[in-house]
């Protein structure tokens, strides 16, 4: 006589047995796909960080006009033998024959002296100010031709960038010069904007209101759209006593972005608020 | 209730050796013809052989069944393993001759030679391997009077060996050898075996998937076709009585053939 529930049961067992291997390699054949998956998906974020780099470098030499045409006049701290690295912009890119004052925007020299210093600067567009170009010039109005970036770093990677340095500033979180060289060879490495806006915040916060202004200046020669970056930019000029250039900034710079922080720090500045 | 087709079913595949169950194959029938022309030409013994449940008992109860209304012809369906036996058992059955107390070689040669008519009778014998080496070589030596014709079924076993023999090859006029059956034979000797017994309905639930299946666990066997269809049709006997939602009438279940397989050991689980 048969037993079906036995039948049935070992018919169970049966088929388990029969599918247990198929199960079993489409185990492994997963873990294999995620493991090649998150491998090709790191490959691509090398790739994108490098592409990106390569970017910024593009841009730093093909247009380097910030958006304002304002080009603030250096620190003055030059002794006058330094060679100072080539920071002018191509007159042909920025400055239109027709215009009637300029400002020409570059570092103080100590700040290029440390950069030369410390590495050999491979970006050859960061080019050098010639002492007849450091000449101050006087505020020039709007620049009509205004060259548009194609390649923009993308805001979350830059936010991302930020947290991840933000983070590791909490953990050494002592402000010294040394910690933000750490950020600044980083910089001078992949000319990463996020990163010089980083560092122009510290040494803003350190009340290094040179270096903030040096390094917002790179990060607008970067990217023009960081919003902080001009902030920054002002908030230096304010603290270095050039209230009358960070006003006319900031201004030229509401014109070109609408943006709601540099009016509210514009206002605040002409009240006398922020000083 | 309506009847359990099913269980009628089931009873067409018990494993009984039957002449009017005989299917007749294409593969099966020519072997079946030139069986049947060995033993009418002036042979001293055929010799059909092949796997076990290949058909030799069929084909050689087949041969009995047709033959036996023409000529004389004994079939021999269990071997007479002693003898003495043996030869009293053919004297018995050939020459009416009864017997009592030893029979040897000698003497029933000399029987056979004084009362034997002119008509050859044929001698099959089914299961030859299970004859001692001995009594094979006398059964070769009662060939050789051409009083007698053998027609021998044997397991492709180490028989062969004996066979192999020169001495007892030459007196083999004819050998067949019968194989398993194709996939496509098997779809067919199942739906005739079914329309037999008029169980259409059944035979209409054997579909290709179906026969391919069993014809993969069974690889064409017909003694292991007929357990395992059996035991198939005695599963779905079970359920039709006791839990009919479980089986559809369209077809075979798969999931009931490897159960079957498994209770006759053709899968192993």
């Amino acid at each position: 006589m048969l037993n079906i529930y036995e039948l049935e049961k070992r018919w169970f067992y049966y088929k388990i047995k029969v599918y247990l291997p198929y199960f079993f390699i489409m185990i492994f054949l997963g873990l294999i796909l995620t493991f090649l998956v998150f491998r090709l998906n790191e490959k691509k974020t090398i790739q994108n960080s490098s592409t990106l780099s390569k970017e910024k470098i593009e841009v730093n030499t093909t247009s380097i006009t910030p958006p304002n045409p304002i080009i603030p006049t250096p620190i003055l701290k030059i002794p006058e033998e330094q060679v100072v690295p080539k920071q002018v912009i191509p007159k042909e890119q920025v400055i239109p024959k027709n215009e009637v004052k300029k400002v020409v925007l570059s570092p103080s020299v100590s700040f290029i002296e440390t950069i030369v210093i410390e590495t050999n600067v491979t970006n050859k567009d960061i080019t050098k100010p010639t002492l007849e170009e450091i000449t101050p010039i006087e505020v020039q109005p709007v620049i009509k031709k205004i060259v548009k970036f194609t390649a923009e770093v993308p805001k979350e990677e830059i936010i991302t960038r930020l947290t991840e340095e933000n983070q590791k500033i909490q953990i050494t979180k002592q402000h010294t010069s040394n910690d933000i060289a750490i950020v600044i060879r980083r910089f001078k490495t992949n000319n990463n904007p996020a990163l010089s806006l980083f560092i122009a915040k510290k040494y803003y916060e350190i009340d290094n209101f040179e270096q903030s202004y040096n390094y917002a200046l790179i990060t607008n020669q970067l990217n023009k759209d960081i919003e902080d970056s001009w902030i920054i930019f002002a908030k230096s000029l304010i603290k270095l006593k050039k209230k009358q250039k960070a006003i006319e900034v900031l201004k030229q710079y509401i014109q070109y972005s609408n943006s709601n922080k540099a009016e509210i720090l514009l206002a605040n500045i002409i009240s006398g608020k922020f000083q | 209730m309506k009847d359990n087709i099913f269980n009628i079913a089931k009873n067409i595949f018990l494993d009984t050796v039957n002449p009017q169950d005989y299917v007749e194959l294409e593969s099966i029938s020519t072997f079946y013809r030139t069986l049947h022309a060995c033993v009418l030409k002036p042979l001293k013994m055929v010799l059909l052989y092949g796997k076990p449940g290949t058909g030799k008992s069929m084909l050689l109860a087949k041969l009995h069944d047709e033959l036996s209304q023409t000529q004389k012809v004994y079939l021999y369906k269990t071997p007479i393993i002693d003898e003495s036996e043996f030869y009293k058992t053919l004297a018995q059955d050939l020459l009416s001759v009864n017997y009592e107390g030893e029979l040897n070689f000698t003497q029933f040669i000399k029987i056979l030679n004084n009362l034997l008519s002119k008509e050859v009778p044929i001698i099959l014998l089914d299961e030859a391997q299970l004859y001692s080496n001995s009594l094979m070589e006398k059964i070769r030596l009662l060939s050789d009077t051409r009083k007698l014709k053998f027609v021998i079924t044997l397991h492709k076993t180490d028989k062969e060996d004996l066979i192999a023999k020169e001495h007892f090859q030459t007196r083999i006029w004819e050998s067949i050898e019968l194989n398993n059956t194709s996939s496509e034979e098997l779809k067919f000797y199942i739906h005739k075996k079914l329309l037999q017994a008029s169980c259409l309905d059944v035979a209409n639930m054997f579909n290709n998937n179906a026969v391919n299946l069993i014809y993969k666990l069974t690889k064409g066997n017909y003694r292991d076709s007929h357990k395992l269809l059996y035991t198939l049709l005695q599963i779905y006997s079970w359920y039709y009585e006791h839990s009919p939602s479980k089986i559809r009438h369209n077809k075979i279940s798969t999931k009931i053939v490897e159960m079957a397989a498994m209770h006759v050991g053709l899968l192993d689980a």
